[in-house]
């Protein structure tokens, strides 16, 4: 097999921005503008329009959990 | 296609175990799935759990299902690369069946370990999910397929997760492991009615079921949200899943495995031993037509 793996720096970027924002202590309010406003969630504000409140409050707190 | 076994999720505990010893001397245990990279990291794995592992290998009824490589992660770490290599010695120790994975990423950045979060499909994203699932299946030397998540952000999540499979899975000729609890999680968060998600999956993938259960999260006690369903795997299984199989079985002609997951240290108490019992034999009882 071809030993260059493929990656994708826009996803990575996203990825880590948004587990950042999940684990800082934030409102929902600010989350939310930090999803709008960062810029490296730009590639993906058609996906991020249909995130749900209440997932980003469970995903919140699974992803703390699992980071305590 | 003929009847498809049952089995059992593995796990180190020993509530599991107790709860577990009637089914396996009862000779009601198929097949087995174990969770490998669960004992890579720790002390050696007890006596009893090698025996299984070997005894169901021997028997071709071994399922394999790891956890934590993470298949959609934007960057390739040597986390990843040596997640193959453990993966390839595991294939030599053990003999799997099949192997499956989550559909999903759990590492960015500094964050290295979670439950599997969604991913947006983009053709970037299915390219890459392509090339990991290649390697995935170079490394395993067996067929290999991808659980479907429970958790979702939101609509694109819950309508993109069945085409995003299947465009997968095709790249490698791969299985569905269909996970009922977790599109019962979907289907009450999201107001959506089982049968149209399901809809958007390739049914003709799908080689294994699984069946557990699972707790509503209530948020803060400031949330003004009604609870969220979550894939726990710390409770019986919910009775509208039992419908759910039987209407799957008829819907997906090559199911081959149908699994119950508990996690053990949610089976201490007598009471949650004997309805794990139950929810293993009426399983058992509707993949047999009974």
């Amino acid at each position: 097999m071809d030993n260059k793996t493929c990656e994708d720096k826009n996803l990575d970027n996203f990825q880590s921005r948004l587990l950042e924002l999940m684990l800082q202590p934030l409102s929902q309010e600010q989350r939310w503008r930090a999803l709008k406003t960062d810029p490296l969630f730009i590639p993906y504000q058609n996906y991020i329009a249909s995130f749900d409140p209440r997932m980003m409050e469970v995903a919140a707190q699974i992803i703390r959990k699992w980071t305590v | 296609m003929g009847i498809p076994l049952v089995g059992l999720s593995l796990m180190p505990e020993d509530p599991f175990r107790q709860a577990a010893y009637p089914l396996f001397e009862a000779g009601e245990v198929d097949v087995l799935e174990w969770s490998f990279d669960m004992g890579w990291a720790g002390a050696p794995l007890p006596e009893w759990m090698e025996q299984l592992l070997h005894l169901y290998g021997q028997r071709g009824r071994l399922l394999g299902h790891g956890v934590s490589f993470s298949l959609l992660s934007g960057q390739w770490t040597d986390r990843h690369q040596r997640w193959l290599q453990l993966l390839s010695e595991e294939a030599t120790r053990h003999r799997y069946r099949h192997i499956s994975e989550h559909y999903g990423f759990m590492t960015a950045g500094t964050y290295q370990k979670g439950a599997p979060l969604p991913v947006p499909k983009t053709p970037d994203t299915v390219r890459l999910g392509q090339d990991r699932l290649r390697r995935l299946a170079e490394a395993a030397g067996c067929p290999v397929g991808l659980e479907n998540l429970a958790f979702a952000f939101g609509a694109h999540d819950v309508w993109d997760q069945g085409s995003f499979l299947e465009e997968l899975l095709e790249s490698v000729d791969g299985f569905l492991l269909l996970d009922l609890h977790n599109l019962y999680c979907q289907s009450v968060n999201f107001k959506a009615p089982w049968t149209e998600l399901v809809a958007q999956y390739p049914l003709h993938r799908v080689r294994e079921l699984h069946l557990s259960g699972g707790s509503w999260f209530a948020g803060e006690p400031s949330s003004r949200y009604e609870p969220i369903r979550r894939d726990t795997h710390d409770g019986a299984v919910p009775e509208e899943l039992f419908a759910m199989l039987q209407s799957i079985l008829k819907r997906a002609p090559a199911v081959e495995a149908v699994i119950l997951e508990q996690l053990g240290d949610s089976l201490e108490s007598d009471e949650s031993k004997v309805r794990f019992q139950a929810d293993y034999r009426k399983i058992r009882a509707i993949v047999h037509g009974q």
